[in-house]
């Protein structure tokens, strides 16, 4: 190793001495310590409330991508979510965004919106593409909250929908779901928002949404049936087909109607959450409630087919009540079939009529059984017409009829015990019967009889014809036939002698014919000569050439 | 083996010219490149830049550094979700890589420093050579970590699809590109020569 | 006077020798790089000019094309540093147009500025200067990194969609590895070179 001298080497352009600023460099930790502390502040202040929502399951929901929404707009995310201590239910932590505190307060609605699929319709499908997100339904309350238990289900009204709710009372749900539509003069009104068996399971209660302002017109003479799929009626007024949509056809609906106003009982309007029934179809729903009834009891010595326990009773062409009961009894002392009907009559179905008469009975001073009397003492019975020849529905009818025994009403038990007068089928099949008795009665034998004689007479006289007249007329062909030749012969001389050319006469004519035209032309002549010489006429021709 | 300071000469950074050591401050005569003396002053510079760099360093991986947006879902990913993303979505290389250079990378360069940094200023004697060589991997590997940085760029500015799919640098862009630039410029501002500077005088 | 070679790091001093072939002499001390074999101008002139072309192929080109629905969107490198301008982030911005553009153009045209008078025998004016620029910028040229964040970020789009690699980014490539083994000449060469031409 060769030495290394240093001199050798070059050397360096040194400095003047400067002074350094003390750590200048220490601006720089500075600022990016006030920049981190200036960003967690940000971001700090920009975080609203951290709230906990409890669900039953935590399905669809991601953490840190899953949000919250409200009206569609993001107000929030999920930071986290857990089981609860009790290992029921998951907890999820919900981080609301600033502006949006004013969303949590006690009585706001969670819920986990992700694709659901019900009777009512399926729902939540954009969750498909986007994730399942927290639903919110803000609440009115001014206490904020932080801990919220979740809503299984998507609330059926959300708060800020105008309009109001009311309960309806049901024997069955029918084919009614959540978010089925309230119809109203077939127009969409609402739709059912909650639906659910009654704890005691005797009834199913319903909630409806009606929305503002159709909530208002919804008085308490309002009525609600349910007007799922199709209503086919068949019955003695014929085929009725009655339906509101087909969206009550597929998914099932709720029609309202309104009663017929009744100056005694003005409409109110009805607050929200009043209970209404809801009826089985509109009749029954239009169907005045019936404040009074009557029991009726009637027995028949005919053959009742076509009468059961929907059958209608009708007075003068009102429905006044139906039949609740058919039975079959045997008399043995007649060896007869009889059958026993029961029923409900609902005198107020009469309307102005009964009042009528119940004012007649005050007047007069009788009471109901003895007004009841008296029409039954008028001809009041109780008789089965057909309906419906087609499906052999029949009705019974309380009319009052001619020429009735007369008979008492009773009354048993409660029940009445209206006559019974052999009715309306029967009254055509008496006619039938009378017309099978003239037909019958008709003599055709006689009839027969009398024809063959006719016959028999008309050969005779053909017979006779044929003997007697016959030979008479057959000379008398002959003669004619004679006769016939003769003409024949007749014509075919005269054909010889005159129609030919030749022949004497036609000669003879041409001849007479000749000499005729030459005393024409003679005339002619002298008619020309006179024309000229017309002195002539007097004195006589000149002596002259005669002109030819 | 005989050192530089024992021989009284000095390399010039730049152009590398061996001359004979000024007294003080003095620039090459060569190139005019300054000849920075072997001393410790610069461990406090390097420590301000260190420091600097940790108070961002969590605003970096606390804020979100991606907005995504794609039809219908939008989220927003800070590094460590943006990796956990990766791996879900089968990209394990990807994730493996992205979490090596923005989050191992930065960690790393801040804890060598720190570490060289102390063992500088306390003239410890572990291991120089190892200490030397884990200074030039910072060197090697620091501007690796701007990684992330150039991908969220490029995300941003080739995925504007109008509403199917929209990419937008979120709030950490800046801090962490700044945590980069700083551990640069920090390890720049070390020097290594202070590793050989032991108790027993100068190395 | 035998050449010396100190050591950066430690400070160990050596004799500098010639180096065979394409070999890094280390120091004995701790192992740092001391110093390359030598690389003619002429190569690094190539070299430099390669990274220049490709510069301008990366610039020009867009580095990934995306096609989505119908839609189709492309960005250039420069549409990649105005993409954070846009969003609000101006020294996000200001830091890619620098460590994308700048320095490599800067580095680039200095190289060339040294380079092509040195090539023709001549001396090229304020060298000094320019060689100090150079490794002032030489940290910040982050081409590489850009290079393998174009990779992932294709590999992350085409989950999304039909995302193809452009020219751009064949550029990119080209000019990252230029750039790279640029850095890696021994820089003492220039050095001796213009010494010489004085």
């Amino acid at each position: 190793m060769s030495e290394i001298n240093v001199d050798d080497l070059p050397a360096p352009n040194v400095h003047r001495h400067k002074r350094g600023r003390p750590a200048a460099i220490w601006i720089v930790p500075l600022i990016a310590i006030a920049a981190a502390a200036a960003l967690a502040v940000r971001t700090y202040l920009r975080t609203g409330p951290t709230i906990k929502i409890k669900f039953e399951s935590a399905e669809g929901l991601t953490v840190g991508q899953s949000d919250v929404r409200y009206k569609n707009v993001p107000v929030g995310k999920i930071t986290d979510i857990d089981i609860s201590d009790d290992l029921e239910e998951i907890v999820a932590t919900v981080e609301l965004s600033r502006g949006f505190a004013k969303l949590a307060v006690e009585d706001t609605r969670f819920w986990v919106e992700r694709p659901r699929i019900g009777v009512g319709g399926v729902s939540g499908l954009s969750t498909l593409l986007s994730g399942a997100f927290i639903g919110v339904d803000v609440g009115t309350s001014k206490k904020s909250a932080a801990h919220f238990i979740g809503l299984e289900k998507p609330p059926g009204i959300l708060r800020d929908q105008g309009g109001s709710a009311f309960r309806l009372n049901a024997q069955d749900g029918g084919s009614l779901a959540i978010k089925s539509p309230v119809y109203m003069r077939r127009e969409q009104v609402g739709s059912i928002s909650d639906i659910a068996l009654a704890a005691d399971g005797k009834s199913v209660e319903i909630e409806v949404f009606i929305e503002a302002p159709y909530d208002h017109v919804i008085t308490d003479q309002a009525v609600f049936w349910n007007a799922s799929g199709m209503d086919v009626t068949l019955d003695a007024a014929g085929l009725r087909l009655d339906t509101q949509s087909i969206a009550t056809v597929v998914a099932g609906g709720i029609a309202i109607g309104f009663r017929p106003p009744d100056p005694r009982h003005p409409a109110k309007p009805a607050k929200a959450d009043t209970k209404f029934v809801l009826y089985d179809d509109r009749a029954h729903a239009m169907a005045t409630p019936d404040q009074e009834s009557l029991a009726l009891a009637m027995r028949f010595d005919q053959p009742l087919r076509g009468i059961g326990p929907t059958t209608t009773i009708d007075f003068n062409g009102v429905v006044m009540g139906n039949v609740d009961r058919v039975r079959l009894g045997y008399d043995s002392t007649t060896r007869a079939f009889y059958s026993d009907v029961d029923a409900t009559v609902y005198p107020r179905r009469l309307g102005d009529a009964y009042d009528s008469m119940v004012l007649e009975g005050q007047q007069l001073g009788r009471s109901g059984p003895e007004m009841l009397q008296s029409l039954v003492a008028r001809g009041l019975r109780a008789q089965v017409r057909s309906g419906n020849l087609l499906t052999g529905q029949n009705f019974i009818t309380l009319a009052i009829l001619p020429n009735q025994r007369k008979t008492e009403v009773a009354m048993r038990d409660g029940t009445w015990i209206v006559p019974t007068a052999r009715g309306g089928t029967d009254l055509i099949q008496d006619q039938i019967a009378n017309i099978v008795a003239k037909v019958d009665k008709i003599p055709f034998d006689a009839i027969g009889g009398e024809v063959q004689d006719a016959a028999k007479s008309a050969s005779a006289l053909l017979g006779h014809l044929d003997r007697d007249v016959v030979p008479d007329t057959k000379k008398m062909v002959d003669q004619a036939q004679l006769a016939m030749d003769a003409l024949r012969e007749g014509l075919a001389a005269i054909r010889d002698n005159v129609a030919a050319a030749d022949s004497p006469i036609q000669q003879s004519a041409r001849t007479t014919l000749e000499e005729l035209e030459r005393a024409a032309f003679s005339l002619r002549g002298l008619a020309d000569y006179l024309k000229h010489h017309p002195e002539t006429i007097l004195r006589g021709r000149a002596s002259g050439p005669e002109p030819h | 083996m005989k050192t530089a300071d024992e021989l009284g000469v000095i390399a010039c950074p730049l152009c590398e010219l061996v001359m004979r050591s000024p007294d003080g401050d003095a620039d090459c005569p060569r190139c005019g490149q300054f000849l920075p003396r072997v001393s410790r002053r610069g461990i406090g510079k390097c420590w301000a830049l260190v420091i600097a760099a940790v108070a961002l360093y969590f605003p970096a991986n606390v804020l979100p550094m991606m907005h995504t947006e794609q039809f219908p879902m939008h989220r927003d990913d800070t590094i460590l979700s943006g990796i956990k993303f990766l791996w879900r979505e089968g990209s394990w290389e990807l994730a493996v890589l992205v979490f090596a250079a923005s989050i191992l990378v930065p960690l790393t360069k801040l804890i060598v420093l720190g570490f060289l940094l102390v063992t500088s200023s306390r003239r410890s004697t572990w291991r120089p050579r190892v200490r030397t060589k884990m200074y030039r991997a910072l060197e090697v590997i620091g501007h690796w970590s701007m990684l992330d940085v150039f991908v969220v760029s490029l995300l941003t500015a080739v995925v504007q699809l109008g509403r199917f799919a929209s990419v937008e640098p979120g709030p950490a862009v800046l801090p962490f590109a700044s945590v980069v630039v700083l551990t640069m410029l920090a390890s720049a501002s070390f020097d290594p020569r202070t590793i050989w500077m032991t108790r027993r005088g100068e190395a | 006077m035998p050449e010396l070679a100190v050591c950066a790091y430690c400070g160990a001093v050596h004799r500098r020798a010639p180096l065979p072939g394409r070999t890094t002499a280390r120091c004995i001390r701790c192992d740092a790089p001391l110093y390359h074999s030598t690389t003619e101008v002429p190569a690094m002139l190539g070299v430099a000019v390669l990274a220049t072309v490709a510069f301008v192929i990366a610039n020009t080109f867009p580095l990934i094309t995306l096609s989505a629905q119908g839609h189709q969107t492309r960005a250039t490198l420069w549409a990649a540093i105005m993409a954070s301008y846009n969003y609000r982030l101006p020294v996000v911005a200001a830091g890619l147009a620098l460590t994308l553009i700048v320095a490599p153009v800067v580095e680039l045209t200095l190289l060339l500025w040294v380079l092509v008078p040195l090539s023709l025998r001549t001396r090229p004016p304020a060298f000094r200067f320019v060689m100090r620029a150079m490794a002032v910028l030489r940290p910040w040229r982050l081409v590489e990194v850009f290079l393998l964040g174009v990779i992932i970020a294709i590999v992350k789009l085409s989950g999304l969609a039909t995302a193809v690699l452009g020219w751009g980014a064949f550029g990119i490539t080209v000019m990252a590895i230029a750039m790279a083994s640029l850095g890696s000449f021994d820089q003492s060469v220039l050095w001796q070179r213009a010494e010489s031409v004085r």
